[in-house]
């Protein structure tokens, strides 16, 4: 008879015999990780230069070191869920033999138990797929180290993927293969499988909509995550340290939440609250920590399996319905996350808060139980079975509505009060104003999705745009009175209706927005509020902040942060001197010096943080200029000629929807405009000191001046107020840009919009349409509003030029212009209210 | 030798096995008969180590075979539908059983092949089902087990081949003493090769006994009497069977066969004549409930 000696050759064998079965697990992990590491690129190229081995090595060393560089989604984005289907398939080849009769019948008689046998064949899978990734790492760091030498960044990144990588393979493969020990089919888990691998996703996608839903400004709002699900190539700038807390919902849990946790390496890289410096990104100890959690968190759920196989029953192998727990918790957590869903095409309704909790609520109970229905007939395929077990519905549906109630009773959350100012030691607020149309219609609360979100988000400087910061640290007493006063106002929108229509009365109107308001108490504690709407008198408020002293040192701190990035030499960003109506501006080419771009910007830094560079609105002090900062070249690409005079260039810019051709094109869309007045003393010093004054002559004086208010049955203007605030550079003015709008075809249907606007400033001349129909310009004058007002003497149209700006507040009482110039140049820009009337 | 104490198995609501029990010694090969569903298969998968009893357990010298993992080493299951790897062959197939069974025997492999005339590596998928089971068994038999459980092992055999599996079996347990349970529906099967059988009635064991020793728990009589008898007149007999026809009355007996004639010949027949029950009509006896009258079905 045997004795336990054979036991650990049954488990040797077994796991031998596996390792060689998914031997095909280890290569796919191996090349696609190769691939995605853009070695396969690299030998491409190296085709080409003779050079095989330092362009793959390039190749590799780029893509790992440099974590500043937008390569997520080359390394992480596809791998990642390659990676996650990998795991879930090879789960299912692994442990396939518990689906069958006949290969139960075999497998669990031999003499080995299940349990081990089930810890073989894991292993073995892991063993495969982990071997696959550290060979081509390894293959990556030697080649690295053999042409560039050792580096620190290199093993840590390569440390960091290789975790990352293994987490994520583990991360579905544990969880399907614990399922399989629960079904009898692999029907079953397969649905199940992924139903649990995007299970915490929805959880906390859903649990955020909960509370988002159910507490009028819930500390909780939906994360970022939900939309960076499906706007991923913007998460990059999006994911920065101290955006999380605002960005995920539950906080940090946000970050280990598949596909979160792959979303990027930056994302990695924030740790807790601390700003994360964007242009000093560098691997780190920190970016294990996820990873790592996340690793731990699968070897409970491994050992979870573990222990489920040796209770594994041979008798489901073949069948269906073996897990009513299983097949219960999949209903309960698809089906509010659908009701959520549900909830979201309904966002930019006009609904109040309350309506919009019962569509919620109601979303959720008719797809729970459509839901259930659907699972309980493909699985049991008895409808006597389903009325039996109704109950488990009802069940369902009463733990949905419990966790409601808890929910609505503000008890996992807290005092939702807003705090005395006598309580607070500081506070924080971010404003969000987000255009995803898609993810507004999906997701309730995502966004604000609307052009007056943007609006907001516009006027208010100190916001969170899309890539920007969060402003915090207001301690004066001031600034907190004016966050807590527009917090208030912001409470009494509870019942109120959205309405993101354009024109009428915009003063009554409650728009969607994203408001976030933390307060620090000076019990340590801190208090958070979140909020969809907004009204022009809660932007009026909040933007009183932009005057105060913190938030000036802030947007000064940030601007003097890019001074010492345009030394380094890593970014090349080009700056162009501009006449105050645009007529006359640089070349940016001319200002290569980077000590002199340097110089510029820190001097603006310190005319913000003198006040001198107001924020959030334009100086009553003369316009001198403007500075023009991009990262872009400023010159299109097919540059025909430049103009050493005015250093204008010609050249052809491709719009999305047509090409137009310009002469004198300039795009002011994709970098900082900063404007120059004259008591900006700082500035004015070292344009002076470095001769560049004359740079703000106008070169050509204006004609004449069409301007008018804004309205919704206008066919000729309407706003696109979009920010010029990236990468957290904030701009000191707001822009509030103009269209004018060209017209192609007879019917509305039919025609084509071509708009220009004060961000491309320049001459169009021809517009080419798709199929290849040339449109001649519409002049601007032939297509004016009613209420639009024309002026062309000298002396009105010299007045309107020098209150013209590119960008006004558009909170103010302002005008939208165009002026045309004696060269032809068209330049839209602002009026203020006080001018025009 | 393997024991069997208090078997239970159900599956939800429906009870496969219950409370059965039964020895088979080494050297010995038990047959397992009953109708389909009755619960063999169940009972082996338990025997296996396969389905984990609800109640009850079986043991192979002492040792638990479902909690003791290590004790199955020495057991070889054939079910009834057979496993074979995709595209594996019997040289693949004898690798991986070879893993997981240290006295696999690659020797005896090659003579059984021989015997049977079996491609080694021939892939198993284009074998008839015939072949294929000839391929199991003879990977069985190589694991030289000390415990040999078959399903239904023999179905889809030629007569031929039967007839030299029947003997390399009776064989093979003559010469390693092991312990076989073979369960089939073919009833001579049974008494030609097994030394023991008993007959699963849905859930439990009608009989148990050794094949030889049928005729002397079981047998029927025919008798006249001079009246007309009733069943419950036969009270002290344990009867398992009645049929009347008018005076003539025909039972089978559980029981001692000399004893069951000596009550019966108190009821003063005119005549009595006992016949020995064949295995055929003991499993017919059984299924007695399952007597429908198709004619009326169809009518």
């Amino acid at each position: 008879m045997t004795s336990k000696k054979y036991s650990p050759k049954l488990f040797r064998f077994s796991f031998k015999e596996t390792l060689k079965a998914d031997l095909f697990v280890g290569v796919i992990a191996f090349v696609s990780t190769c691939c995605q590491a853009n070695a396969i690129r690299g030998l491409i190229v190296a085709q080409f230069d003779k050079d095989v081995l330092k362009n793959l090595a390039r190749q590799f060393y780029y893509i790992l070191t440099y974590p500043k560089e937008d390569f997520g989604s080359a390394i992480i984005g596809s791998t990642d869920y390659l990676f996650m289907f990998l795991g879930v398939f090879c789960a299912l080849v692994t442990f396939g033999y518990l689906m069958h009769k006949n290969t139960v019948n075999v497998y669990f008689s031999l003499g080995i138990s299940h349990s081990k046998l089930f810890l073989s064949r894991y292993l073995a899978c892991v063993c495969s797929a982990f071997s696959g990734v550290f060979i081509a790492l390894a293959i990556c760091a030697a080649l690295n180290i053999s042409v560039f030498g050792f580096s620190s960044q290199l093993l840590i990144a390569l440390a960091y993927y290789l975790l990352k990588l293994t987490s994520i393979f583990l991360y579905s493969f544990t969880i399907t293969a614990f399922v399989m020990q629960l079904v009898g089919s692999s029907l079953e888990s397969f649905v199940y499988s992924f139903v649990a691998i995007f299970s915490p996703f929805m959880i906390n996608t859903t649990l955020s909509a909960l509370f988002h839903s159910l507490i009028y400004g819930s500390p909780y709002s939906l994360g970022e995550s939900a939309i960076s699900y499906y706007y991923y190539d913007s998460t990059f700038l999006r994911y920065s340290g101290e955006e999380f807390s605002g960005m995920f919902s539950l906080g940090d849990f946000g970050k280990l939440v598949f596909p979160s946790f792959s979303d990027t390496v930056f994302n990695a890289m924030g740790s807790g609250n601390k700003r994360l410096d964007y242009f000093a990104a560098n691997y780190s100890g920190s970016v294990f920590i996820a990873p790592l959690i996340f690793l731990a968190v699968i070897i409970l759920l491994g050992a979870a399996a573990y222990l489920m196989s040796k209770r594994r029953k041979a008798e489901y192998a073949g069948f269906m319905g073996c897990s009513p727990v299983l097949q219960g918790y999949c209903v309960l957590t698809v089906g509010p996350f659908l009701g959520v869903y549900v909830l979201g095409m309904f966002q930019s309704s006009s609904l109040s808060f309350s309506q919009l909790r019962l569509l919620l609520i109601a979303a959720v109970v008719i797809i729970m139980a459509v839901g259930y229905t659907a699972v309980e007939f493909i699985v049991l395929r008895s409808g006597k079975k389903y009325v039996s077990r109704l109950k488990y519905l009802g069940a369902e549906l009463a733990v949905f509505l419990i966790g409601c109630a808890v929910i609505a009773s503000t008890i996992p959350v807290g005092s939702v009060k807003i705090p005395a100012i006598g309580d607070i030691e500081s506070a924080s607020v971010t404003v969000e104003g987000k255009n995803y149309t898609t993810a507004s219609s999906m997701i309730p609360y995502a966004s604000s999705g609307a052009y007056y979100g943007e609006n907001l988000r516009l006027d208010s400087n100190l916001t969170l745009s899309g890539n920007s910061y969060i402003y915090d640290g207001f301690t004066a007493k001031e600034d907190i009175k004016t966050i807590i006063s527009a917090n208030e106002k912001l409470e009494e929108l509870k019942n109120s209706k959205f309405d993101d229509t354009f024109g009428g009365d915009e003063e009554s109107k409650v728009f969607h927005s994203r408001i976030r308001i933390e307060y620090t108490l000076k019990n340590g504690k801190t208090r958070v509020k979140n909020y969809d709407c907004a009204t022009l008198d809660v932007k009026r408020e909040l933007n009183k902040l932009n005057k105060s002293e913190n938030m000036r040192n802030q947007v000064a701190e940030q601007t003097r942060k890019m001074a010492d990035k345009l030394l380094d030499g890593d970014y090349q960003y080009s700056i162009a001197l501009i006449s105050p109506n645009t007529t006359r501006s640089t070349v940016p080419l001319a200002f290569e010096d980077e000590k002199l771009r340097s110089g510029l910007v820190n001097a603006f830094a310190d005319d913000i943080a003198s006040g001198a560079m107001p924020l959030g609105g334009a100086s009553g002090s003369e316009l001198l200029g403007y500075v023009y900062i991009t990262d872009y070249w400023l010159v299109p690409d097919d540059i025909i000629e430049a103009d050493p005079e005015t250093g204008r260039a010609k050249g052809i810019k491709a719009d999305s929807d047509v090409d137009v051709s310009y002469t004198d094109f300039y795009d002011f869309s994709s970098g900082w405009l900063y404007p120059v007045y004259a008591e900006m003393e700082n500035t004015v010093k070292f344009i002076g000191a470095n001769g560049l004054g004359a740079l703000f002559e106008n070169a050509s004086d204006a004609v004449k001046v069409i301007y008018c208010k804004y309205d919704e049955d206008s066919e000729i203007c309407k706003f696109n107020n979009t920010t010029n605030i990236l990468e957290g550079w904030s701009l000191p003015d707001v822009s509030a840009q103009l269209m004018w709008q060209a017209y192609a075809g007879e019917n509305e249907d039919d025609r084509i919009i071509v708009e220009y606007h004060n961000s491309v400033v320049g001459t169009p001349e021809t517009v080419v349409m798709d199929d290849g129909e040339e449109i001649e310009r519409t002049d601007p004058g032939e297509l004016l509003p009613e209420n639009s007002v024309t002026i062309e003497s000298p002396e009105e149209v010299a007045a309107a030029q020098k209150a013209l700006r590119l960008q006004y507040n558009s909170c103010d009482d302002v005008y939208y212009a165009v002026m045309i110039c004696e060269d032809g140049r068209t330049v839209a820009g602002m009026l203020p209210g006080d001018f025009a009337k | 030798m393997i024991e069997v104490k208090g078997l239970t198995k159900k599956f939800g609501d429906f009870t496969a096995v219950k409370d059965l029990s039964m020895t088979v010694d080494d050297g010995s090969i038990y047959g397992l008969v009953g109708y389909n569903g009755a619960g063999k298969t169940t009972l082996l998968k338990m025997i296996a180590g396969v389905y984990k009893p609800d109640e009850g357990a079986a043991f192979i010298d002492g040792r638990n075979t479902y909690t003791d993992p290590e004790v199955r080493v020495n057991m070889f299951y054939v079910p009834d539908d057979i496993m074979f790897a995709a595209f594996s062959t019997i040289e693949k197939m004898a690798k991986f059983y070879a893993g997981y069974y240290p006295t696999f025997s690659y020797n005896t492999l090659d003579k059984l092949c021989d015997a049977f005339g079996l491609d080694k590596k021939a892939k198993l998928n284009s074998f008839s089902k015939g072949m294929q089971r000839q391929a199991e068994m003879i990977l069985g038999m190589s694991v030289l087990p000390s415990v040999l459980l078959l399903d239904e092992s023999f179905d889809g055999l030629d007569p031929q081949k039967r007839s030299v599996m029947n003997r390399m079996l009776v064989d093979y347990v003559a010469e390693r003493n092991c312990s076989v349970i073979i369960s089939s529906h073919n009833l001579h099967e049974i008494s030609d090769i097994c030394d023991r059988m008993a007959l699963i009635n849905g859930k439990s064991i009608a009989l148990d006994c050794g094949v030889d020793d049928i005729g002397s728990e079981r047998c029927s009589f025919r008798m006249v009497f001079a009246r007309e008898i009733s069943p419950e007149e036969l009270s002290g007999v344990e009867v398992t069977k009645f049929k009347a026809d008018g005076k003539i009355v025909t039972v089978s007996v559980k029981g001692n066969p000399d004893e069951a004639e000596l009550k019966l010949r108190q009821l003063e027949p005119v005549l009595i004549e006992r016949f020995p029950l064949t295995i055929e009509e003991l499993f017919l006896e059984e299924m007695e409930d399952t007597d429908y009258d198709f004619k009326e079905i169809f009518a």
